[in-house]
């Protein structure tokens, strides 16, 4: 379950402009410029003995330090509800989650009449300011239920964005490692992330700035190591593979977005959760 | 005589109108392909002092300026804003 935490923190990446709604994009947040964005996620998973969905409330914010950098920074606020299928007993964790602060350079720009080419690192921290100690009438929630890890982790990568007027590709290659809190250790986290955009409205560009309707499809192929307690592997992580389309209107001020993503495979240990559907409503908006 | 000095008068009221008029420049932006991009460029312009309006042509990929008189707007000022937004200055025009 911690995959979902991971999940919230991935979703709540912060891409400048019309670009993928699951990750991030290399294009740029101009100098002085602040990008504010909410999702809301609706995250559903089970086993064949139990059943849990999550809510996030995903809120992120991006400044532009200079042309080529920009300061990210992601805190998503989770609803987690566990539901025991034989036994019906539920648990629930409700706050604020694990914030995450990075850094996005662009280190290759290669401008032309209406299209770009950027490819930018990007690296930052994340700081255990989500609660891992949470308790209820059973007792202190399990770990994968809480709302934060306990830990400090790092995140790094680049990310490709190829921009016309007409489409756009993004490619992005990520990882996220953790630290130890009280022997509990989350496991570390690879990501190749891919997205297409391409406008299907309007058909042609008149004058001036109009808004842009996009066509989505992103693909996402994850792999999570098992967290450790004690440094013994626990029965988590593994590897998965989604399928997102989504629809995407952009205009000068504000984006607004939605997708479904789908777990084509997963390859999970036995009696994981695996992950049903993800659904994705976002609003994006810069001044 | 003393029906022509309204119309000198007048006269020398337009050129002096038209010498104060806004200047107008044309900026050939690359890199710019989508309307969310569009307004980061629009607000680093209208930062610039003496800006008086910025109008983006997306399809077209130019920013057209305009400025106070008194303050016209240099090549290097424009690239300068133009990088801070993220893109690339590829030409600078002044428009009549």
């Amino acid at each position: 379950m911690r995959r979902i935490t991971l999940l919230a923190l991935s979703l709540a990446s912060l891409p400048a402009t019309a670009a993928p709604i699951t990750f991030n994009t290399a294009l740029p947040v101009t100098c002085g410029e602040a990008i504010l964005r909410a999702r809301f996620i609706r995250h559903e998973l089970s086993a064949p003995d139990r059943e849990v969905t999550v809510s996030t409330l995903a809120l992120a914010g991006g400044f532009g330090l200079s042309g080529d950098l920009a300061l990210f920074a992601a805190l998503p606020l989770l609803d987690k509800r566990l539901t025991a299928a034989e036994s019906a007993i539920r648990r629930r964790a409700r706050g604020a989650g694990d914030l995450s602060l990075f850094l996005r350079y662009t280190a290759l720009q290669r401008d032309a009449p209406g299209r770009t080419l950027r490819i930018a690192p990007f690296a930052g921290l994340i700081a255990p300011t989500g609660r891992d100690d949470a308790r209820d009438e059973l007792g202190r929630l399990p770990r994968p239920l809480q709302t934060g890890s306990g830990a400090w982790g790092a995140l790094a990568g680049f990310v490709l964005t190829r921009q016309t007027l007409r489409w756009q590709f993004d490619g992005q290659l990520g990882a996220t490692a953790y630290g130890r809190d009280e022997g509990y250790a989350p496991g570390n986290a690879f990501a190749l992330d891919l997205s297409g955009q391409y406008r299907i409205w309007p058909r042609r560009l008149s004058g001036g700035v109009p808004g842009f309707v996009y066509a989505v499809l992103e693909s996402r192929l994850e792999d999570l190591r098992a967290d450790r307690i004690g440094g013994a592997a626990t029965g988590s992580g593994g590897s998965q593979w989604f399928l997102a389309p989504g629809l995407q209107y952009v205009s000068r001020r504000w984006v607004v977005e939605g997708a479904v993503q789908w777990p084509l495979v997963q390859n999970l240990p036995a009696g994981a959760l695996q992950d049903d559907v993800i659904a994705r409503l976002s609003l994006r908006t810069n001044f | 005589m003393n029906r022509v000095w309204p119309y000198i008068g007048l006269l020398l009221a337009t050129l002096a109108t038209d010498a104060m008029a806004d200047q107008r420049f044309g900026l050939a932006v690359d890199g710019l392909a989508c309307p969310f991009c569009a307004y980061g460029l629009e607000k680093r312009l209208g930062d610039i002092p003496g800006v008086t309006g910025v109008a983006i042509e997306l399809e077209a990929g130019r920013a057209i300026v305009t400025t106070a008189d008194d303050r016209p707007l240099t090549e290097a000022t424009a690239r300068a804003a133009v990088r801070d937004a993220g893109f690339t200055l590829r030409g600078f025009a002044s428009l009549p």
